[in-house]
């Protein structure tokens, strides 16, 4: 499926990539030392940083797969916006997020040193940055493939040129680039998918026309533990609002850093409380194309196929220019903000922590460069291998890496709540429950039950949202057990790590 | 094909969750932003001690029960 694109298409989307990298050019004039470089010189305003939150959390893909599970599974899938941000944010805009600025640290693996030792700042930085690399490469391919499929251009070309234009701002401009690039961009991914979801209702006869004609099923936001999706409401509830929701809002490198880079604790806060307004707003926006195209197009053959065929048929010449700019957008805020916070990881984790603890500010701004740039590199060639391997390994291994969310909240909630936890305690509750998600992905794997002759352990498609529940739960349970067991940490230890 | 107690677990657990009824499930998804809400209002944002100024966390709150409470309006209404 192959979207035409004319000249004016084309003018549109050209001056939109000119502005982003004019824009994220023009801000790296004023970066001249490290913590201009990751944190935005602390001097980042809320109504950007709110921007920027949403923009991050909504790739590329996001738009067209979430959209195509509106159309497979219908209004379920609003719940990881809704259910699955909003609360998360409130509590972090609240209470962790002014916690962590006043604590003055750069990452939250700096932090979890200060609050333990450097064996789980390890541990949980090398996990972090493991899983930024590799999904740079993911994102990048993916965003490849639909572009490749949308619009008929080269897979590699597609790849080439993202990255070296996200590369370039973001190695020159930092944070704040990340931070104001994402603010139009969110503005851009709105607009362009606005206009696709008022055309689509204009095209059904209105709002409450296309309302009365939707299944009961299809508006369903809370769906019965037999459901045959994979939005179960116990996986909703307890998976993802309870678990990776505050795991991605107050744990998240990537996400956390937009709020610590903030001129001040209230303004870290605003800019959640923000977000967090927006957020109601975004499924109305990416959801409510699929469910119109469920009306209008009921014989699709793939879900993903929705949110194209809505632009191919829909869409003016001009507005097809726009919305290829919204997906571009939505693409190149989460690609720039992973390198970003993945070079910041590797600069505060590794190279000041082990290799150069006495580097200046100076050091660390090229230190930031040069790794970014690396990670352009190293993405590009992530993706150009992944595209020739088998299309489910690329998957798999998001989902693998994706595990350990849930034992890092474990740490991060009992590091910041807890007095009594201890170091030792921390690490054998991160590694068991790393162990556990993955065992659990392995005995739910089709070709490792039929090696063993076992059932699959879930009965859900995809059940990643109760693999994080019980990675949480083990977390918990050996964390309490060992630090119990362990010697308590010093109270001058504690005393400015832990929230009262 | 065999099945492990981690199986019996899971369907015990399965089994459990099933017999909650829905409308009740609906009104937890209800009821989370909603105690959320309580807690913001009630909250002790902009006390001495916590550094921000009383004013803007009056705003900070709003803010927070605004977006609070259009989770309460779409999970009561859906």
């Amino acid at each position: 499926m192959s979207t035409t694109l004319t000249t004016l298409d084309f003018v549109l989307l050209g001056l939109y990539l000119a502005g982003t990298l004019g824009l994220g050019l023009w801000i790296g004039r004023s970066v001249r030392t490290g913590e201009d470089f990751f944190l935005g010189g602390r001097r980042l305003p809320w109504w950007a940083i709110g921007m920027s939150l949403v923009a991050t959390d909504i790739g590329g893909p996001d738009i067209i797969g979430v959209g195509g599970a509106a159309y497979r599974h219908g209004m379920a899938v609003a719940n990881f916006e809704w259910i699955g941000c909003v609360p998360a944010m409130i509590v972090g805009a609240l209470v962790f997020i002014p916690f962590f600025w006043r604590t003055g640290v750069t990452t939250i693996p700096e932090y979890l040193e200060r609050r333990f030792d450097v064996r789980v700042r390890t541990a949980l930085s090398v996990c972090w940055q493991i899983f930024m690399a590799c999904n740079l490469g993911v994102m990048l391919l993916a965003s490849a493939r639909m572009m490749s499929e949308l619009f008929g251009w080269g897979e590699t070309t597609c790849i080439l040129v993202t990255a070296v234009l996200v590369g370039t701002y973001t190695i020159v401009g930092g944070l704040a680039a990340v931070v104001y690039t994402d603010m139009i961009q969110c503005s851009v991914m709105i607009v362009g998918c606005l206009g696709v979801l008022v055309l689509g209702l204009v095209e059904l006869g209105g709002p409450a026309e296309f309302w009365s004609r939707l299944e009961p099923a299809q508006k369903a936001l809370v769906l019965p533990v037999d459901t045959d999706t994979p939005f179960p409401w116990t996986g909703i509830l307890f998976g993802l609002a309870l678990i990776l929701s505050p795991a991605y809002w107050i744990g998240n490198q990537a996400i956390v850093q937009r709020a610590l880079g903030a001129k001040s604790p209230f303004q870290a806060q605003a800019a959640y409380v923000w977000g967090a307004i927006l957020k109601s707003l975004i499924p109305v926006i990416i959801v409510g194309p699929g469910l119109v195209a469920v009306l209008l197009y009921p014989d699709l053959k793939q879900g993903d196929h929705a949110f194209p065929q809505l632009v191919a048929v829909l869409l003016p010449t001009g507005l097809r220019g726009i919305f290829l700019a919204a997906f571009l957008a939505a693409l190149m805020s989460s690609v720039d903000s992973y390198l970003n916070s993945a070079s910041t990881l590797v600069a505060y984790d590794i190279y000041k922590r082990f290799i150069a603890p006495d580097a200046d500010s100076q050091a660390m701004l090229r230190m930031g460069r040069r790794v970014t740039a690396g990670l352009v590199v190293w993405a590009i060639g992530c993706a150009l291998l992944m595209a020739r391997l088998d299309e489910g390994i690329y998957t798999i291994f998001q989902t693998l890496m994706s595990f350990f969310q849930g034992p890092a909240l474990a740490v991060l909630i009992a590091g910041t709540l807890w007095k009594r936890a201890t170091g030792t305690g921390a690490l054998v509750g991160f590694l068991g429950g790393l162990m556990t998600t993955i065992g659990q992905f392995l005995l739910n794997n089709q070709t490792v039950c039929g090696h063993l002759g076992l059932q699959p352990l879930f009965q859900i498609e995809d059940p990643f949202l109760y693999y994080s529940i019980w990675g949480f739960l083990v977390s918990c349970c050996l964390l309490v057990a060992v630090s119990l067991a362990t010697r308590r940490e010093p109270d001058e230890k504690t005393a400015l790590t832990v929230l009262k | 094909m065999k099945t492990t107690f981690l199986h019996q677990i899971g369907e015990t657990i399965r089994n459990t969750m099933a017999a909650v009824p829905l409308s009740l499930v609906s009104w937890i998804f209800v009821a989370i932003p909603l105690v959320l809400l309580i807690w913001v209002l009630s909250a002790r944002i902009g006390d001495a001690g916590d550094g921000v100024d009383p004013h803007k966390a009056r705003w900070l709150r709003i803010g927070a029960a605004v977006a609070l409470l259009l989770q309460i309006v779409i999970y009561g209404l859906l």
